[in-house]
């Protein structure tokens, strides 16, 4: 449970953890280890968080009330009941809606400035 | 189906990562250490059938520096934590053990730097200040294990869970081991000089 709930502005710029676990979790709840393999998915492989770093950023993000953790499972006969699920919170959703906001915003001043050399963004 | 080699390998590295979550404080251990060692088992069967046992290797190295980062990062959140609790009195008397030595090092030094600065070459001496501290941090892991550990076993935590018990408990820490220990890392190589100088 959140111990206050600060301004989104005052949140942003996310660390990159926070920010690819906001982004795991925009499409539903996971346990931690499908945070971490969603993560990886979403990088290609090129972003691999350990065990500490993830539970570390997830203690954090709990206590300022990014995310919750979750009772429901999504297959309860399929699933191992010790794991915890996390899910966004409304406050969350809006940190991560702001900070892609601020990213795009970034990514369109680049773009004028030709800094992808011609290249597409992917 | 698993063979029994397999089976071996990820119990061995489930132990040791068990073993390798001792360096995180025991607040943090006790709320996480269970889903990280359930996420560290997951990841080492996957890599292990994916990869093989170097995949497990590479694994390995990269728990090791994500360990030894995270842990130096959680404790440092939990001082932070811990301060932010304290009262004005606590703060001062923390900041007075930490600034104490440093003090009355600069102190001697000041006086008489000849005998300081011969201090600070002797290799005994710090070999003792770095003994005393490799104790003080074995004291602050045992008490702090056996306090967090007392309000989830029944013997202990009815032993803990008496406030005069549990004062003792504290003050025989303080007592027996924080004050000899604080003693000799005041005084440890000062003393080794002065033996020296003794017997020479």
């Amino acid at each position: 449970m959140a111990d206050t709930a600060p301004q989104v502005d005052k949140i942003l710029p996310l660390t990159p953890a926070v920010f690819h676990i906001l982004l795991a979790l925009a499409d539903g709840e996971r346990h931690g280890y499908g945070i971490m393999l969603e993560v990886e998915a979403m990088t290609k492989g090129r972003v691999e968080m350990g065990p500490g770093t993830l539970y570390g950023t997830i203690k954090r993000m709990l206590k300022v009330g990014l995310i919750e953790e979750s009772d429901e499972r999504p297959d309860p006969e399929l699933d191992d009941e010790r794991r915890r699920y996390y899910r966004l919170t409304g406050f969350g959703q809006q940190v991560l809606a702001a900070e892609v906001r601020r990213l795009s915003v970034l990514v369109d001043v680049a773009q004028s400035k030709r800094v992808f050399g011609g290249v597409e963004a992917t | 189906m698993r063979s029994p080699q397999t089976c071996r390998v990820l119990l061995l590295a489930e132990g040791a990562y068990r073993a390798m979550l001792l360096v995180y404080p025991a607040d943090h251990r006790c709320e996480y250490g269970p889903l990280m060692v359930q996420m560290f088992r997951d990841r080492c069967r996957d890599v292990r059938r994916q990869k093989g046992n170097r995949g497990l290797v590479r694994l390995w190295w990269r728990v090791l520096k994500d360990t030894l980062v995270t842990a130096v990062v959680e404790h440092l959140d939990e001082l932070k934590e811990r301060s932010r609790r304290m009262t004005k009195r606590q703060q001062t008397l923390v900041a007075v053990c930490a600034l104490g030595p440093l003090v009355l090092w600069v102190g001697l030094f000041v006086i008489n730097p000849a005998f300081t600065s011969r201090v600070l070459v002797n290799p005994l001496g710090w070999l003792i200040v770095m003994a005393v501290f490799l104790l003080l941090s074995l004291g602050y892991i045992l008490q702090r294990g056996v306090l967090t550990h007392s309000s989830e076993t029944s013997s202990m935590h009815l032993l803990m869970h008496r406030p005069a018990l549990r004062a003792a408990f504290l003050l025989g820490t303080v007592v027996l081991l924080v004050l000899p220990a604080a003693a000799l890392i005041i005084f440890g190589p000062a003393i080794v000089t002065l033996l020296t100088m003794t017997g020479q």
